[in-house]
């Protein structure tokens, strides 16, 4: 299972949709900043629908919501990189035609 | 709230078999939504007739206000089949993606007019906009801006956002259960988010137009029409 254990209730909440997690041990403190979907974004963007859920790319990963929190997969699933790919090449193919 | 169901509908990212029964729901639940268009389009054509004049009326801006509560009583009672539909028509994962974008629009429109009544000076992202538009002067934005805040600790807000709040989760939760009946729904946002909405609109273009030239009036008064007659497209379509 690749999904993060990592959940926004379990983050220090910044401000809006930005989230520290804060993980330190004897030896090092480790500091990872996450970034999850802000409102505008939910509302705007399709997501790609993987295990069921609603799944959307942004800033580099992809995020899904369970029980009102935003969560994101640490490793990216292949369906959800063929997808992406897909998508890129759509985009790419749609604005090569534009400039035809 | 009608409208954060609508909109949803344009990213949600049904499969292509459902998507012709998803758009057929949609175009009736904007049917649904035409009444209110149509006080929205009146009430933005009385707003550029008054600035155009120098001053809005508060009177023929408090009629539109009461129609608009009184049509979205009636699209209330419009669009229960279209949801039940919806509902029918949504895999779990939808009916869930569909929740959670009208939470987002609920965030986004409070973030634009909601907040705005607690925060002085949080209308600073709509006058850079006017300022931009109508070329005002320095003087002009801080004659505007103190107006502006006027009027907002002036006529404090009957709008209860707890209470639309409330509504609306209930709303999205119930719709993304597995059991949904939209006659169950017995009150929802509509009334107060419209109402709201067009108020804080009317608000500040009362509290704009006494600080404005004559020709600063008439190049707003154009753009408030515009914005009416693309009401009236989308209300065509």
């Amino acid at each position: 299972m690749n999904r993060s254990p990592v959940t926004l209730s379990k983050a220090l909440v910044l401000s809006g949709a930005i989230a520290l997690a804060l993980g330190a041990t004897a030896a090092q403190a480790q500091v990872e900043v996450r970034v999850f979907p802000p409102a505008a974004f939910l509302m705007t963007s399709r997501p790609v629908y993987h295990e069921g859920r609603a799944t959307y790319w942004y800033r580099g990963h992809w995020h899904y919501r369970q029980g009102g929190e935003w969560h994101q997969y640490r490793d990216e699933p292949g369906e959800l990189r063929e997808r992406r790919q897909e998508r890129r090449y759509r985009y790419e193919g749609d604005h090569r035609g534009r400039g035809r | 709230m009608t409208q954060f169901i609508a909109m949803s509908l344009d990213t949600l990212g049904t499969d292509d078999a459902k998507r012709p029964r998803v758009e057929k729901i949609q175009s009736d639940l904007v049917e649904c939504m035409a009444p209110s268009r149509e006080i929205e389009r009146g009430l933005l054509l009385t707003l550029a007739d008054g600035v155009a004049r120098g001053a809005v009326a508060s009177a023929e801006v408090e009629e539109a206000l009461g129609q608009l509560n009184t049509a979205a009583k009636v699209m209330f009672d419009c669009r229960p089949d279209a949801l039940n539909a919806l509902h029918a028509v949504l895999s779990p994962g939808e009916r869930e993606a569909l929740a959670d974008k009208v939470q987002a629009g609920w965030a986004v429109w409070r973030e634009a007019n909601e907040e705005e009544a607690e925060q002085p000076g949080h209308h600073r992202g709509r006058m850079l906009e006017l300022t931009q538009e109508l070329s005002l002067s320095a003087e002009q934005v801080e004659h505007i801006s103190d107006s502006v805040d006027h009027a907002r600790d002036a006529g404090p807000d009957s709008f209860d956002a707890k209470a639309s709040e409330s509504r609306l989760q209930a709303f999205t939760t119930a719709f993304a259960g597995e059991v949904f009946d939209a006659k169950a729904i017995i009150a929802d946002a509509n009334g107060p988010l419209m109402t709201q909405g067009a108020r804080r609109m009317v608000r500040f273009y009362q509290a704009v137009t006494p600080f404005l030239t004559e020709a600063q009036r008439a190049a707003l008064a154009e753009h408030l029409r515009a914005h009416a007659d693309h009401q009236r497209v989308i209300s065509a379509k």
